[in-house]
């Protein structure tokens, strides 16, 4: 389904470039550099408005990189997404191949310039995709309320069989479609997250006041909880289907709160509560060709985006009360969600999964290695795994949310540079040395040796194995989540036979990773986990590797061909906070998160607003980029998928 | 797997020679095939009788060893090997070690096999003998409801229980009595919840609620417009369809039961023993049905009291031949506690039969599907006796444990034990039903008998 996406998207990008480049030649001719001027929202792509290209010219700057040749090697590969798209060739012709290389090739890699002209905005499709895992025990914890936690939530779904995919072309996790294995296993989580139900603990409709009609209850339930449930209100029709259930329950001799605990099973199993997709009865209106988003689509965006769960009571009342249609009123919205506490969930969510942050509640140290690290603690969380994530949680929320005044700035050079955390229990100073904090407010710690996120225990310990450092995992997850660089195909990590005792880590690593078909790939990223080489497996910092000094020195150079030299990891991390591909990266890659699929040529005109709101305030701001990107059309529309209306 | 099948019951009762005189309970049989799909939780059940599993001239125990060879009397096993652990040798050390037991043999083990504690009271009769803790039965059930389950802590059944010397204890000196009466107890376990209604609706109710959500899909597809997002909720459309379909054969959520219990025949009298054999069957049948539905976790069985003095088994072609000439007070002449005494041929036909009764249940365990194997695969079956012979002895006495409980016990195996008192395979049941305990009775007789573990 993924590949099926992804082609999907590579038609629409040929037919907008085609049409923009037809534009851009009748504008500009040939070394051009601007983009077309053509109105927003006027005559957008739809999705099979082929028009055949004439052979490219292509300008220098801007989208288009590179000279095209008649074979169309020109200009740098676009970012191959692990689904097959090799990224976008503007083809002649909206065929479904494409013309290879006749007009050059699209790319995202080069940021935006300030000063330039700014792209039209317009939207990409938007796939219906089902809630994934951490949404669903979110959602199903807040939804049922009653104690029950997401911790809770979790394994009852995975032990029933639900899973995500692994590997997705976004690099976040996405959820699979539909196998018959989940739907049996969506059957039995229901029926066990809902069992204590049955009785006297639902709220409403437990003991229905003598002389009330059941069904005036069960109909005032399934209004306010149908609404909830399905994150918009429930048509006439449902609510006709699911008082029908609910009589048919009684009929077979369940009480009240038996008969409702049915209707809620059925609510769970619904397509309305299982996928982002809150339309119900509504004809969204079109705009040029684009589709407006349901107020409720646009609540439950933006809950998913910074809360990774179902919107609040305030968020759907606002969708009432149509209080989500324009930027501002989303605006403002977003704003209060960031200062809300859930934020900080959410965000944690995001950073876990962009940054590659996975599997801390399993962890295990080599414990003759790391004495400091608590043997057993790394099977069930405990305080050291669990202050990981915390503080990475912490971190994180103080610099991006607005939850602590006094925190950080909502910036990446925050992020990645500041020379503080906020930790301090005795595992902490156990590998960040003796320090004292005053409750609340940060641990300040060693500007020599930590500089941001990529130098705090969370990344350093994920991306290890219990007795060394993985300088390779840690590369990697630089090169392509933080500078967007083309992903690899992995293969199974490389463990040396023997270990020559006299080498550093380092030296091994270079050593394995230096035939030519090897550093082909290696070459760009084993550099940048080099760096990393001053904090251990377990994120301690030390000078020596078995007996020789540390050498993190090396450098890097960017996909849009920028070389960034260093001495040591915090060198690396101010180069890339200062680097505007870096930060045009982050902005694609919270596109991804929030669209589902990777950025195509109709997401740009969005993601430049978003991009400039952010690189206008010195070291970036993510927390203004994404309360420009929750305004953009990008976030308020979407265009048609193909084979739609 | 190791190539089982599920067995019929009709398949069952044809190779024993039993014939269409047992056909209404084959509705029972289609029933709990019926259940299952949904990987269940672990059971325990203890199948008890008295007066040994071996015995008379020709009577040995199995061979030791992974490839071992049955006796004779456990024939009807052999289609099991892969699914049992025999063990030989435990020892009932509470009642050789029972202070002031005296002359307490065998025929006074009933409450201490369970237990491993000496008893509380030793009366003046063996039949009024108080255990002196709670039997395993009980604990483990006691934990699995302080762990949040909502069943019955247990299921005590019996056939013919006329002595009082019980095996299942709720705490020193409070005795549980099993229930002899299988339609009584059937009404107890199925219909005696007040909030649940009869089980074949909430298999209706399931189904409708499926039907709602089919609904729902239908018309969901009309708002989504994309030719790949219509294809993947056609497709969740039809696995709904599917799941509809299989629902009557799904297993439980843990609070309510969905497989439809056995049909049980009112008219069989359970006074005396001439039913015997018919309200064995009805009892493993109602046992396996509550395990199957979930109704329970634990369910202990005693065939028969400690005595059987007047158990004539009439479908071995046994009938009665007049009180003992050595004691009219011990019963019938060709009642099974007589033929244990007499120790000969006829012992191992009855022995026989009863291993028959444990290869029954062990097949109908094996009929329940559960998640991607069946309930045997998640259940204990333990099946012991007070003694090793009809000599009494109380030590050296094998027992028999089929299923692996989930993994937890290596089966396949006939093990040869020396100085293990019988609370290290009681310590192991509780372990293995995730209700820990280092030591069980008298801590004096140590821990877990871990070789079940493999």
């Amino acid at each position: 389904m993924r590949t099926t996406r992804h082609l999907r998207e590579r038609q629409t990008g040929i037919t907008t470039w085609s049409l923009i480049r037809v534009v851009l030649l009748a504008v500009t001719g040939v070394a051009g550099g601007c983009h077309a001027t053509y109105v927003v929202g006027q005559n957008p792509p739809g999705p099979d408005a082929g028009s055949p290209g004439a052979a490219g010219s292509g300008g220098t700057g801007g989208r288009l990189e590179g000279t095209p040749d008649a074979s169309g090697s020109g200009g740098l590969p676009a970012p191959a997404g692990s689904a097959g798209t090799s990224g976008l060739t503007g083809g002649g012709g909206g065929g479904s191949t494409g013309a290879a290389g006749t007009a050059g090739t699209y790319s995202f890699v080069t940021p935006p310039a300030l000063n330039a002209t700014p792209t039209p905005e317009s939207a990409g499709t938007m796939a219906l995709q089902r809630l994934t895992l951490v949404e669903l025990s979110n959602t199903l914890s807040d939804l049922l309320g009653l104690n029950v936690s997401p911790g809770a939530v979790n394994p009852v779904l995975t032990s029933a069989g639900f899973s995500d995919d692994d590997a997705s072309a976004t690099g976040f996790v996405a959820p699979g479609v539909f196998s018959p294995q989940q739907t049996q296993a969506l059957l039995s989580a229901a029926e066990q997250l809902t069992t204590p139900l049955g009785g006297s603990v639902m709220p409403t409709c437990a003991a229905p006041a003598a002389g009330v009609d059941p069904t005036t209850c069960a109909t005032t339930f399934i209004g306010t909880f149908g609404r909830r449930a399905f994150r918009r209100p429930v048509t006439a029709d449902e609510a006709a289907a699911l008082l029908a259930l609910f009589n048919t329950g009684v009929g077979y001799g369940f009480d009240t709160p038996g008969a409702i605990t049915q209707v809620v099973r059925a609510m769970l199993q619904s397509p309305n509560f299982l996928y982002h997709w809150e339309v119900g009865n509504a004809t969204p209106a079109r705009v040029g060709g684009l589709i407006t988003l349901t107020p409720y689509q646009v609540a439950s965006r933006l809950s998913y985006l910074l809360w990774q769960t179902m919107p609040d009571d305030t968020l759907l009342t606002a969708a009432d009360n149509n209080q989500l249609s324009t930027p501002t009123q989303i605006l403002v919205q977003a704003q209060r969600m960031l200062g809300d506490a859930r934020a900080k969930t959410g965000l944690a969510n995001f950073h876990r999964q962009w940054l590659g942050i996975n599997g801390l509640d399993t962890m295990q140290k080599d414990p003759t290695l790391f004495p400091t690290y608590t043997p057993g603690v790394a099977f069930d969380p405990g305080p050291v795994v669990s202050s990981f994530d915390t503080e990475l949680a912490a971190f994180v929320a103080a610099d991006v949310s607005t939850l602590s005044p006094s925190g950080g700035d909502g910036t990446l050079a925050t992020l990645l540079t500041a020379p503080y955390t906020y930790q301090w229990n005795s595992d902490a100073e156990a590998i960040y040395g003796p320090a004292v904090a005053a409750p609340g407010a940060p641990l300040q710690l060693n500007p020599a040796q930590r500089a941001g996120v990529l130098t705090q225990t969370a990344f350093l310990a994920a991306n290890a194995t219990a007795s060394r450092t993985d300088p390779v995992a840690r590369g990697v997850a630089i090169w392509q989540r933080l500078m967007c660089g083309p992903s690899v195909s992995s293969h199974s990590s490389f463990v040396p036979a023997t270990v020559d005792p006299t080498k550093t880590n380092r030296q091994i690593y270079a050593a394995q990773d230096s035939p030519s078909d090897c550093a082909q790939c290696h070459q760009s990223f084993d550099p940048l986990g080099f760096a990393f080489e001053n904090y251990s497996a377990i994120g301690a910092y030390q000078t020596t590797d078995r007996g020789q000094p540390v050498d993190a020195s090396g450098d890097t150079v960017t996909p849009g061909g920028t070389k960034i030299s260093f001495q040591n990891a915090i060198e690396l991390v101010n180069g890339l906070a200062a680097n505007d591909e870096v930060k045009w990266c982050v902005t694609r890659q919270w596109f991804r998160f929030v669209l589902g699929r990777v950025e195509s040529p109709s997401d740009e005109g969005s993601m430049e607003l978003a991009y400039r709101a952010g690189a206008v305030v010195p070291g970036f701001s993510i927390r203004q980029m994404l309360m420009s990107l929750v305004q953009t059309q990008d976030f308020r529309f979407r265009a048609p998928s193909p084979g739609e209306m | 797997m190791n190539g089982r099948h599920v067995h019929s019951r009709r398949s069952l009762l044809k190779a024993m020679g039993l014939g269409p005189a047992l056909l209404p309970l084959l509705e029972a049989e289609r029933a709990l095939g019926a259940c299952g799909g949904v990987s269940g939780p672990r059971r325990i059940f203890i199948l008890v009788w008295a007066n040994g599993m071996c015995g008379g001239p020709t009577e040995p125990w199995a061979t030791t060893g992974a490839n071992f060879t049955l006796p004779p009397q456990m024939a009807p096993l052999a289609p099991y090997t892969q699914d049992v652990i025999l063990m030989d040798g435990l020892d009932y050390d509470f009642i050789t070690d029972m202070p002031g037991s005296g002359e307490r043999t065998a025929m006074a083990c009933f409450p201490g096999m369970l237990t491993g504690a000496f008893y509380q009271l030793l009366s003046s009769s063996t039949s009024s003998d108080l255990a002196g803790g709670i039997s395993i039965d009980q604990y483990i059930g006691n934990g699995l409801r302080a762990n949040g389950y909502l069943g019955l802590t247990s299921l005590n059944l019996g056939v013919d229980v006329v002595s009082t010397g019980h095996l299942s204890w709720r705490a020193a000196g409070a005795v549980v009595l099993p229930n002899t009466d299988p339609v009584k107890a059937f009404s107890q376990v199925f219909l005696g919840q007040s909030t649940m209604p009869p089980v074949d609706r909430i298999l209706a109710m399931r189904k409708s609620v499926l039907d709602y959500v089919v609904g729902d899909l239908n018309r969901f597809v009309a708002t989504v417009g994309g030719t790949a997002d219509k294809a993947n909720v056609a497709a969740h459309l039809q696995n709904v369809r599917d799941l509809e379909q299989r629902v009557a054969q799904l297993g439980v959520s843990t609070a309510a039961p969905a497989c439809v219990p056995p049909v049980l025949d009112p008219t069989v009298s359970t006074v005396g023993s001439t039913n015997f054999e018919a309200v064995t069957k009805m009892q493993i049948d109602l046992a396996v049905a509550a395990l199957a539905a979930d109704a329970t976790r634990v369910v202990v069985l005693q065939l028969g009291d400690q005595y059987n003095r007047n158990v004539i088994l009439h479908s071995l072609g046994f009938v009665s031949g007049g009180p003992l000439p050595s004691d009219s007070n011990q019963g019938d002449v060709n009642s099974l506690y007589a033929i244990a005494r007499e120790d000969g041929a006829n012992k191992v036909i009855v022995d026989t039969w009863f291993m028959s009764q444990v290869a029954y249940a062990i097949s109908s365990l094996q009929g329940v599907l559960d998640g991607a194997g069946t309930m045997l695969d998640n259940t204990a079956l333990l099946a012991m006796s007070n003694m090793r012979t009809g000599q009494r002895e109380t030590t050296g006495v094998p027992a028999i444990l089929a299923g692996s409980c989930g993994g937890y016990f290596k089966t396949g195996r006939s093990l040869s034990l020396t100085n293990t008192p019988n609370n290290g395979v009681l310590i192991a049941l509780a372990n293995a039903m995730g209700i820990p305990t280092t030591t069980f009775g008298e801590a004096m007789y140590g821990g877990e008998l871990t070789v079940l573990k493999g």
